[in-house]
């Protein structure tokens, strides 16, 4: 019974589940939702004590985010091209800061900061790329500056990024919201806020008591560009005009309405060196924060001068929490500190209030809000913090300096800041309990197997354990972690150099010209992009292409779509199973087109194509490249065919009917693309042909990756290819020299692991989310829906290892026609229908090994560093990776989407 | 030969085909694995024979090059972190006269078989194997990069390293084999090439010169930021300890 096929089959489904189970059992414990204070907040005393005379500091406010706003662009001599902004803080009307943007950097979780003043719990990062449209992200549950303010019966109007809509659905009285769908638009988006400004500064009208603002445009350019883009002095002096702008209309409405207009402008978060975000580096928490009034210049005397020299730290005058905004516009607005606020009243501004004892009041304020958190977390007689409730007590009993008061309230704010989400122990610990066993369990069914064959060179088990183990051990470094790309470079290298001196043996001419090809790719895949967290180079081919020669870039991509046509039609057996629409169907040459079965076959790929590649020439112009001189008549003539005129290319409604030609587009090369499959596998089933039909779905499923792939990626294709080929030829070598099926499993395997990993990092993924590429996301997708744009999500970012799993399958079963042969089909091992079960189970149980120990030591891993410094920037984020690999990739497409192929579609 | 691949496979399958479909996959019946005496002792001739074909040693001990340390050591004295090129130029001019009297040492202590037949022009060995190894050098180089070195980014770096490469690797294999490339492939059909290798003190010292500068890229990515993580001095510094742990290595092993 046990050593049934059945029975190893019920055995490593259980391992496998019981992996996945326990993965997401630690997930829920280590991703805990924080506690948040529900309610409102009011004031602690009867009366506010922000008030002067019952009368607010500000009477009005006007809120310029201005998105990835790093500190050095308004304050650095450098990079800051802002001469109306420097030429305020000189005069001491404006006084800036470098606030710390808590990480995750991205947009959706600042916003949240920077209203509540609370920190982010780590889903909001996620739930930034996921979730566009999903008003339960909203704050209207939670206590913000915006709830608060408007709670005074003042109107709020806001223009600008869509996501302040999401977080407060139905708090503006007018707004409209830009969507950053389009990262490559760096005009459109701003002048899409600053048309409001026409009308609302008109300073004859008082339609609004604050006015939030969001620029995206900043962020597109480093998005695309980089914080060295040429784009952005041009966007910094329109930033700045447009500050000269509120700026004059705050004057005015002084002069001759007596009203005080603060104005705060700032960056929701920074940018790294090449203008992404969502880590931690100091670039990308370091965003510039000013608060603008002439009330500062006659009030406060900071003598502060602007621009600075340049610094490496991003640190320009005094550094602030961003979320230390909330109670201070609490404060200068007069409203009650939101509930949830972890940040400190700023000691600058609360100079404004001369009266000592009223500043006093403020901060006490600041600290019965701050220690009412406090004891919603610890329960109020926790002994770790008995510093902080000694020195509340001598607060509340004796008479203090305000440095007193400002100490319990940073070492309060460390204390929550740093916790900002509790763990769940009982679900860590079970959920690395069950992983634990699942890893035994694995460990135990690889050795029985491998350990008891007597055909399989116990070096080659050897070594994969040994490699599997030490890529685990690999996850308990944070530096590790973040050039994860350099590690399989590594292990690619040293397992083909192993396969190369210790399986195949193969030392003849041809198969070291197989083995010259294979590194020549890996070394291609390598230069190709930019990975890892720590360094970035410029000198790499992708932004080569996509930057310096978009004619050789098109050349390549065109040369990669006819290749993958080309082997759709002779590779496989897609033209053969219209064999039966020819005249003569005994005939051999079933490419030639003059034959009625092998022309359809021609023309539906040709068409499919086609689609697909006018599509991705619609894209690029779409994103905003130039297309390249000879291909303009193509985009001009598909235009003609959707009864566009390219005349019109400059107009408004050409965006937006290029807009649904992509659209249409997109979807017509999908239907296509499942058309194909369809007809390959009913042929196959109707006609019973199986030949090659793993080689045709992959080469089928392929067009639809390099659709939603990046341009620069997509000649990547033409690389994998050859490195396809290459390692075909030298198993059918090593096969004619002795090699049993088993080994041919367990080296295509190792092969697999290594180059789907390479592969990915190659095409410029990281082990951050700041990585995670979206260009692709929303391909032929009208309204925002989180299943489809999670889907195409998944397969634009994971191209590389969907295609190395079909690829493998394509390996082990059909090696032949990896080497397109056409007739050469009968020694392949998926003529041996009874294999196909226990190959399958060797293949799914070395790759459960490998996931289950990498599991092991990255929970591990995370428990031990939970207080670690990384823990949210390094660590999580590799968690979250590391899900998707095992259960979207070694369970979804390495396991169950290979069943299908071999049990459903065959 | 592809003949007798289908011929095995479809043997070993039909053999499966009668046990039934159970778990058990192998391709074939032990028959072989389990290699009968014949076979074990023509593998051993023909290993025997390789054997014979390399040259041995009359002194492993004095061979070992020491002087690749003395090398190394004094590069980091003069400053190898502070400035890479120029020190690994320098480097490079001290490394080949001190590896010109290293390889008159070698080919005195290599055993002469046939002493009639000797009648090698030594200072054009010595001279030309030098020469010989820094042309060698470029295709190490395409190697080096092939295998994942900076192309564009720190190519002087890398240029000099395949040369320093290159003469302590190759300059020492050319004087032992005496240009007879021949004699240095057989060794790959050996059926125990390891322990061919680690029985010859420089073919060993050359592989732990390969592997030492492989194993040298892994403290580059750590986050130590130290001076000597850069490229390339911990490989420079793994092939030369390499070179000299290499020879230990056949020293204890013999």
């Amino acid at each position: 019974m046990f050593g049934s096929i059945t029975f190893k089959w019920v055995t490593q489904l259980v391992v496998l589940v019981s992996h996945i189970v326990g993965l997401f059992i630690f997930l829920r414990g280590f991703f805990p939702s924080k506690v948040v204070l529900p309610g409102f907040n009011g004031f602690y005393e009867s009366r506010s004590p922000f008030g002067i005379n019952d009368k607010p500091q500000f009477d009005k406010v006007i809120f310029m985010v201005v998105d990835a706003m790093r500190s050095d662009f308004c304050f650095s001599n450098t990079y800051s091209h802002m001469t109306f902004l420097h030429q305020l803080i000189n005069d001491g009307s404006a006084i800036p800061y470098t606030a710390f943007s808590n990480p995750p950097t991205v947009t959706l979780p600042r916003l949240k900061g920077i209203t509540t003043g609370g920190t982010p719990n780590f889903l909001d990062a996620i739930l930034n790329v996921a979730d566009d449209k999903d008003t339960s992200q909203g704050l209207n549950s939670q206590d913000s500056w915006v709830f608060q303010f408007k709670n005074l019966n003042k109107t709020v109007n806001f223009f600008g990024d869509d996501t302040w809509l999401k977080l407060f659905p139905g708090s503006f009285n007018e707004f409209e919201g830009t969507n950053s769908f389009f990262v490559s638009d760096f005009t459109e988006v701003d002048n899409n806020v600053t048309r409001h400004l026409d009308t609302q500064l008109d300073p004859n009208s008082a339609q609004w008591d604050a006015l939030i603002l969001h620029y995206l445009g900043l962020d597109h350019i480093g998005h695309k560009g980089g914080p060295d883009s040429v784009f952005m002095k041009p966007k910094l002096e329109e930033m700045d005009s447009i500050l000269a702008r509120i700026y004059d209309y705050t004057l005015i409405r002084k002069s001759e309405f007596k009203e005080d207009i603060l104005i705060v402008f700032m960056g929701d978060h920074g940018m790294n060196d090449i203008g992404n975000h969502g880590a931690s580096s100091p670039g990308e928490t370091s965003a510039a924060l000013t608060f603008i009034s002439p009330k500062f210049s006659t009030n406060l005397n900071l003598n502060l001068s602007s621009p600075l020299d340049h610094d490496s730290d991003y640190t320009y005058y005094h550094r602030i929490n961003q979320i230390d905004l909330v109670p201070t516009l609490a404060g200068l607005l007069n409203f009650p500190i939101p509930k949830n606020n972890l940040g400190i009243m700023v000691p600058e501004l609360l100079k404004l209030w001369s009266n000592e004892k009223q500043q006093k009041a403020i901060l006490w304020e600041n600290c019965q809000q701050l220690m009412e958190l406090f004891k919603a977390k610890y329960g109020d007689n926790d002994s770790d913090y008995a510093s902080v409730w000694n020195s509340w007590n001598s607060l509340q009993t004796t008479v203090s300096s305000l440095d007193s008061y400002y100490d319990l309230l940073y070492e309060v704010q460390q204390i929550l800041a740093s916790s900002a989400t509790n763990y769940d122990y009982n679900d860590i610990f079970m959920g690395f309990g069950i992983i634990l066993v699942s890893t035994s369990a694995a460990l135990v069914t690889f050795n029985q197997y491998f350990l008891s064959n007597k055909n399989i060179p116990k070096s080659l088990v050897v070594y994969f354990e040994i490699f599997a183990a030490i890529y685990a051990l690999h996850f308990h470094g944070s530096s590790l972690i973040e050039e994860e790309h350099q590690i399989w470079f590594f292990f690619t290298i040293v397992s083909s150099v192993f396969m190369l001196g210790v399986s195949f043996k193969s030392f003849n001419k041809l198969s070291l010209l197989y083995w010259g090809i294979i590194f020549l790719g890996i070394r291609l895949l390598k230069a190709w992009n930019n990975s890892g967290q720590k360094y970035s180079y410029k000198n790499t081919i992708g932004a080569y292409l996509l930057n310096q020669d978009t004619d050789i870039l098109w050349l390549l991509i065109i040369a990669t779509y006819i290749i993958y046509s080309v082997c759709l039609f002779i590779q496989g057996g897609f033209s053969r199973s219209f064999e039966f629409l020819n005249p003569n169907p005994n005939q051999t040459s079933s490419m030639d087109v003059r034959q009625a079965g092998s022309l359809i076959s021609f023309i539906a790929i040709f068409v499919t194509s086609s689609v697909g590649l006018s599509f991705k020439l619609c894209q690029f112009y779409n994103d905003g490249y130039g297309l390249p001189k000879w291909l303009k008549w193509v985009f001009f003539w598909i235009l003609e065919n959707y009864n566009v005129s390219h005349k019109s290319i400059d107009s408004a409604d050409f965006k937006f009917a290029l807009q649904s030609i992509n659209t249409q587009l997109s979807r017509l090369s999908g239907y296509c693309i499942l058309g194909l499959l369809a007809i390959r596998v009913s042929l196959g089933k109707v006609k019973k042909f199986n030949i090659g039909i793993i080689t045709d779905i992959s080469n089928i499923v392929t067009l639809y990756l390099i659709q939603q792939t990046k341009f620069e990626n997509i000649p990547i294709f033409i690389v994998l290819l050859g490195i396809k080929y290459g390692f075909g030829q030298l198993i059918i070598q090593s096969q004619s020299k002795g090699t049993n099926i088993d080994q041919h499993i367990l080296l295509t395997t190792i092969f697999t692991i290594c180059i789907q990993n390479l592969t990915f990092f190659s095409m410029g993924n990281t082990n951050s989310l700041a990585t995670v590429d979206l260009s692709n996301a929303y391909n032929g997708i009208l309204e925002y829906d989180v299943i489809p744009v999670g889907v195409l999500t998944f397969i634009s970012n994971f191209v590389g290892p969907i295609y190395w799993s079909l690829a493998s399958l394509q390996l082990i079963f059909e090696t032949s026609k990896v080497r397109f042969e056409q007739y050469g089909d009968s020694k392949d091992l998926i003529n041996f229908k009874f294999l196909k079960t226990s190959i399958l189970l060797i293949k799914t149980t070395i790759s459960t090994l490998f996931y289950a120990l990498a599991a092991t030591n990255l929970l591990g891993s995370c428990i031990n560093l939970r207080f670690h410094l990384f823990i949210w920037t390094v660590f999580s984020p590799k968690l979250l990776y590391f899900a998707s690999w095992s259960v979207l990739v070694n369970f979804l497409v390495d396991l169950i989407s290979a069943s299908v192929i071999l049990f459903v579609f065959y | 030969m592809a003949k007798t691949k289908s011929e095995r496979k479809s043997v070993s399958f039909e053999s499966r085909e009668d046990q039934g479909n159970d778990s058990d996959i192998n391709g074939e019946d032990g028959s072989g694995i389990k290699k009968d005496e014949d076979t074990l002792k023509k593998e051993k001739e023909e290993d025997e024979a390789i054997r014979g074909s390399i040259p041995k040693l009359n002194n492993s001990l004095l061979t070992i090059p020491y002087h690749n340390l003395l090398i190394l050591g004094g590069m980091f004295y003069y400053g190898l972190t502070e400035n890479v090129n120029e020190v690994l130029l320098n480097g490079l001019f001290s490394l080949i006269p001190i590896q010109i009297g290293y390889n008159y040492i070698l080919y005195n202590n290599i055993k002469i078989k046939k002493k009639k037949n000797d009648n090698t022009n030594v200072p054009l060995l010595i001279i030309g194997s030098v020469i010989i190894s820094l042309i060698l050098a470029f295709p190490l180089f395409v190697f080096i990069i092939l295998f994942g070195a900076p192309l564009i980014n720190y190519i002087t770096q890398t240029i000099l390293l395949s040369f320093h490469l290159s003469i302590i690797l190759f300059n020492p294999l050319l004087i032992y084999f005496k240009f007879d490339i021949n004699n240095l492939l057989v060794i790959f059909k050996a059926n125990k090439i390891y322990r061919l290798i680690f029985s010859h003190s420089v073919l060993s010292s050359s592989l732990a010169i390969v592997v030492g500068t492989w194993l040298g890229v892994v403290p580059i990515p750590l986050d130590w930021d130290r001076p000597w993580q850069q490229w390339p001095i911990t490989l420079l510094a793994g092939g030369y300890i390499g070179s000299v742990v290499g020879g230990i290595i056949s020293l204890v092993l013999s």
